[in-house]
C-alpha cells in the first residue's frame, strides 16, 4: 500500500510536470473505484462513465492543489463524489422522504435483524438494494460508508445540518435493512 | 428499582460511526454491554455496516484512460500566441517589402517561361522550357557572381537601408521565435493543473 502511494507520488509529480502520460497511469490505477462511487451515487452506468471520466479531468486541473503527502487514491474518489453530487442536485429536487417520523424506541419490532447467508448474495442484494434507494439516501450511504466521511464533512459536502445528515443515514440504512432481510 | 435508559437507535449508529462524543459514547457502552436488547440492535446494525462492505467493485465497460490522455493532450494556441505569430508575419512581409530593392535585380534577371511558350507544340516546348531553364539557372548564378559589382551600384541606396532591414529581421526572428517557443511551453503549461 506504501509503495502504492509513493508511486503514485511519483506519477502526480510528472501530472505537475507537464507528462500527461503518467497521468493516464493514475487513471489506469483508479477508473474502477471512482466509477465504482459515480455508479453507487447514479445509479446508471453509462452515465457513471461519463461522470467518472469528466472527475478524472476536474481531478487533474486541481492537481496543483493536490497535497501529495497525502493518498491519491481517497482524494480522487472525493472528487468524483462531489462531482456526482452535483450533478445529483441539478437533475432533480431533493425526493420527498418515505417515512415523515423517526424511530427511535427501542425494541420495535421494525428493528434491523441480523444478517446472514451467502456472501455472494449479499453482495447481489447490497448492490440492488442501493441502487433502489433514493438519491439522497444513497448519497449519505456512499459518503460514510464508502468514502469514510464523518457527519461533519458530509453535512459540508451535502449542503445539510448534521441532524438531517444523521436522519438520512437512520433511514437509509433502515431501508437496506429491509430490502437485504426480505425473502423475495 | 432504577428505570434503565435504553440507547436509541440513533445513538447506536453514532456511536458505530464514531460520530458520539466521549461521555456519550462510554455510557452508551456501557449499556450495551449491560443490555441484551439494545446489545442485539446494535449487532443488527453492525451486521448491515459489514453488509455494506461486501459492495463488490467492477471496471467501467470501456478504459478511459485513452479519452482522457486525449482530451489532455490536445492543445489549443493561446490567443496572444497566435496575435504574436501574426504582428511576427507582419513584420517579415514589411521587411520584404523594405528588402525588394535588393532582391529585386535578382528576380528580374530570371527569365521564366511565359504563356505563349504554352501555346507551342509539346517538343518545342519542351525545349524552350529547358533553354529557359539554364538561362535562368545562369541569370541566377551570375547576379551572385557579379555580387560585389551589384552591392557597389546600389551602394547608396543599400547603405542607407540595410542596418535598419537587418536590424529588423534580427529582431523579428529573435523575438519572434523566442515568443513562439515561449508559447510553446505555455501550451504545454496550459493542459497542466491549475492551483484553484
Amino acid at each position: 500500500m506504501a509503495m502504492d502511494e509513493a508511486s503514485d507520488r511519483l506519477l502526480v509529480q510528472r501530472t505537475r510536470g507537464g507528462d500527461v502520460n503518467a497521468f493516464g497511469e493514475l487513471v489506469q490505477r483508479y477508473q474502477t473505484s471512482v466509477f465504482s462511487v459515480c455508479y453507487r451515487l447514479l445509479g446508471d452506468s453509462a452515465e457513471a462513465e461519463d461522470l467518472a471520466q469528466e472527475a478524472f479531468l476536474r481531478a487533474f486541473r486541481r492537481l496543483a492543489s493536490f497535497d501529495v503527502e497525502r493518498p491519491f487514491g481517497p482524494w480522487m474518489r472525493r472528487v468524483a463524489a462531489n462531482l456526482c453530487l452535483n450533478t445529483l442536485q441539478q437533475r432533480r429536487p431533493a425526493p420527498t422522504e418515505l417515512d415523515d417520523e423517526l424511530d427511535e424506541i427501542p425494541g420495535d419490532p421494525r428493528e434491523m435483524p441480523e444478517l446472514a447467508g451467502d456472501r455472494a448474495e449479499l453482495a447481489q442484494r447490497v448492490r440492488s438494494g442501493l441502487l433502489r434507494l433514493p438519491d439522497s439516501y444513497r448519497a449519505v450511504i456512499e459518503l460514510r460508508h464508502y468514502q469514510d466521511m464523518s457527519y461533519d464533512e458530509m453535512a459540508a459536502a451535502l449542503g445539510i445540518g448534521v441532524g438531517e445528515v444523521r436522519t438520512r443515514l437512520f433511514r437509509a440504512r433502515r431501508m437496506m435493512a429491509r430490502w437485504l432481510t426480505d425473502d423475495d | 428499582m432504577t428505570e434503565t435508559r435504553h440507547v436509541s437507535d440513533l445513538e447506536i449508529e453514532a456511536l458505530l460511526d464514531d460520530a458520539l462524543e466521549g461521555g456519550a459514547a462510554r455510557e452508551a457502552r456501557a449499556h450495551l454491554a449491560a443490555c441484551g436488547a439494545c446489545s442485539r440492535r446494535a449487532a443488527a446494525r453492525a451486521s448491515l455496516f459489514a453488509a455494506l462492505e461486501t459492495w463488490e467493485e467492477t471496471p467501467p465497460s470501456r478504459d478511459l484512460t485513452p479519452g482522457i490522455v486525449q482530451r489532455l493532450s490536445h492543445r489549443r494556441m493561446p490567443l496572444g500566441l497566435s496575435l504574436a505569430t501574426a504582428v511576427q508575419a507582419g513584420l517579415a512581409l514589411l521587411i520584404a517589402a523594405l528588402a525588394w530593392p535588393l532582391v529585386e535585380p535578382v528576380f528580374s534577371s530570371l527569365r521564366l517561361p511565359t504563356i505563349p511558350g504554352l501555346e507551342m507544340g509539346f517538343s518545342e516546348t519542351l525545349a524552350t522550357q529547358a533553354e529557359g531553364l539554364l538561362l535562368a539557372g545562369e541569370a541566377a548564378v551570375q547576379p551572385l557572381l557579379d555580387s560585389a559589382d551589384t552591392w557597389l551600384r546600389m551602394a547608396p541606396q543599400w547603405l542607407t537601408l540595410s542596418p535598419a532591414i537587418v536590424a529588423g529581421a534580427l529582431l523579428v526572428a529573435v523575438l519572434g521565435n523566442s515568443i513562439l517557443l515561449a508559447g510553446d511551453a505555455a501550451g504545454r503549461r496550459s493542459v497542466r493543473p491549475r492551483r484553484l
